[in-house]
């Protein structure tokens, strides 16, 4: 029997392995270091409604610390894990005493990427991933009147859309030829461009940012690969994300662009799960390795590590869902959307209430959802058969959503 | 502090203080409820905080808005009493609601 589990990392994933082996019997000792100063929290809203000043600090929290107390889960915040010895089975931190494992839960999240251009102004230059740099992002824009985007991501996208009516201007830019440009199809990326310049966003594509100078007026100023000069009070870097497996490679654990797990959490170390952020799926044979980062994933792989570490199974669910909220459109996800698939969108797009069809090969890969998530239903139903799309269905699905009578039938 | 009172699909009776504002889905996950996940954290975007409220109950529970009643088609065992708990802010006058809870989210 397992006597202690040490999870390194507090974030989503942990909070959900912490609980899930509580929940599945472990009954030894659990002990979760995190390098940030607060318990567990959410992180969507971060760049949107506590970035906008519009739910408070404690509402973040993914569980009350009183209910980690009882579940006798310690959680420990402000601990940086330096070191893991495979061999000893400790872990070594910074400032503190090393602590032994019988088995170890990397949660260790991502980072920003950081922007690869030399920048005269770094008190100008943010990032977002924690309630910190929300905090400092937050004091910032109470003074600033320009603000620059790099990168128009979802991240990006949320940013600008959180922040426009706050300052002067917001200005994206996007490398890519249009936004979105990783992550959603052409139809879903014109969609949204047209509704942040709408509200005021401007956004420049096709362009990168060359370099980030001092300009006369204290300010910066993001120097534009078309020759153009962005003054601004802050520019906020949101050109995706890097695990945080820096650690596990260092202890020689198997990592290609995250922390290699099988379907169970388990690293190429039997004694070491991963999950989330972190980790990346070990690829089957002549696969690229993708790592998803997202809420569904980190639960997902929470639950599998924890099961694993029960000594049970426990069976994921493959199916990606992401969402995305930026001014009044609700976008909702199921699978990865893939600009080599066709679009096909029903509903209606006018309204801003319409669903984008990913279909390769006669079979739908994935949905973009705005304002109707009646569709997605359908969507996962039919991601998870091996039916073929059936546009007709599908276009009936989204006209009958308005008249849909609420909330009957059987819901599956 | 308000009481909400969470009851598992197999009978068993969960009374927990959740604070005012907050919603009662995550008054349940702040308890500890099984059979509440909150994935999406509230953001009415992933249906897994589904609960049923009484037809007869007479506490002011919130409308249901039609963003809610899109989502609730994900959840299972859909009933003309389900809600989303986490559309369901807490407040003194809901002092005593009783939610159950239904066998499985997903």
């Amino acid at each position: 029997m397992t006597e202690t589990v040490i999870v390194l990392g507090a974030g989503q994933a942990a909070a959900q392995l912490v609980l899930s082996l509580r929940q599945g019997g472990f009954r030894g000792r659990v002990a979760v270091y995190g390098d940030e100063a607060d318990p567990p929290y959410q992180r969507p809203p971060l760049s949107k409604a506590y970035l906008r000043g519009e739910m408070p600090a404690s509402r973040l929290a993914l569980r009350a610390p009183a209910l980690y107390a009882r579940q006798e889960i310690e959680i420990v915040p402000g601990a940086r894990a330096t070191k893991i010895d495979r061999v000893a089975r400790k872990v070594s931190f910074d400032g503190r005493a090393d602590e032994s494992y019988d088995r170890l839960a990397l949660c260790l999240g991502s980072r920003p990427r950081p922007i690869p251009i030399p920048c005269a102004c770094p008190d100008a230059l943010l990032y977002l991933r924690s309630r910190a740099d929300a905090d400092a992002l937050r004091d910032r824009i109470a003074s600033s009147r320009d603000v620059v985007i790099l990168g128009a991501g979802y991240l990006g996208l949320e940013i600008a859309a959180s922040l426009v009516d706050r300052v002067r201007s917001v200005m994206v830019l996007e490398t890519a030829t249009t936004v979105l440009a990783r992550v959603a199809g052409r139809t879903i990326a014109a969609h949204f461009e047209a509704v942040h310049r709408r509200h005021g966003v401007g956004i420049q594509l096709g362009v990168s940012a060359m370099r980030i100078a001092a300009g006369a007026d204290g300010r910066a100023v993001v120097h534009a690969s078309d020759g153009t000069a962005y003054p601004a009070d802050i520019v906020v870097a949101a050109i995706g994300g890097v695990a945080n497996d820096q650690i596990a490679r260092d202890a020689g654990l198997d990592c290609d662009g995250g922390i290699l797990i099988d379907a169970r959490g388990l690293t190429s170390d039997e004694r070491i799960v991963a999950a989330g952020d972190c980790a990346v799926m070990r690829p089957a044979a002549g696969a690229r390795a993708l790592r998803v980062e997202s809420v569904g994933n980190a639960i997902e792989q929470a639950k599998a590590a924890a099961a694993t570490l029960c000594g049970g199974e426990y069976a994921a669910d493959p199916l990606a869902w992401f969402w995305s909220d930026q001014f009044d459109l609700k976008l909702q996800t199921v699978g990865i959307p893939d600009r080599t698939a066709a679009e096909i969108v029903v509903g209606d797009l006018a309204a801003d209430r319409f669903a984008v069809c990913y279909v390769r090969d006669g079979r739908l890969v994935a949905v973009d959802a705005v304002n109707l998530p009646e569709c997605l239903i359908e969507a996962k139903r039919l991601i998870r058969s091996s039916e073929p799309f059936d546009e007709t269905n599908m276009r009936n699905v989204a006209a009958g959503a308005a008249a849909r009578a609420p909330a009957t039938g059987s819901g599956r | 502090m308000p009481k909400i009172v969470y009851i598992e699909a197999n009978g068993q009776r969960h009374e927990a203080d959740v604070e005012t504002g907050m919603s009662v889905m995550q008054g349940a996950l702040n308890f500890g409820i099984p059979g509440i996940d909150g994935d999406c954290g509230g953001a009415c975007a992933c249906a897994t905080c589904h609960v049923y409220v009484a037809a007869g109950e007479t506490r002011p529970v919130p409308p249901i808005s039609d963003a809610e009643k899109a989502m609730l088609a994900f959840a299972l065992d859909v009933t003309p009493e389900s809600r989303l708990s986490c559309q369901i802010e807490v407040g003194p006058d809901l002092d005593g609601l009783e939610v159950r809870l239904p066998t499985a989210q997903k």
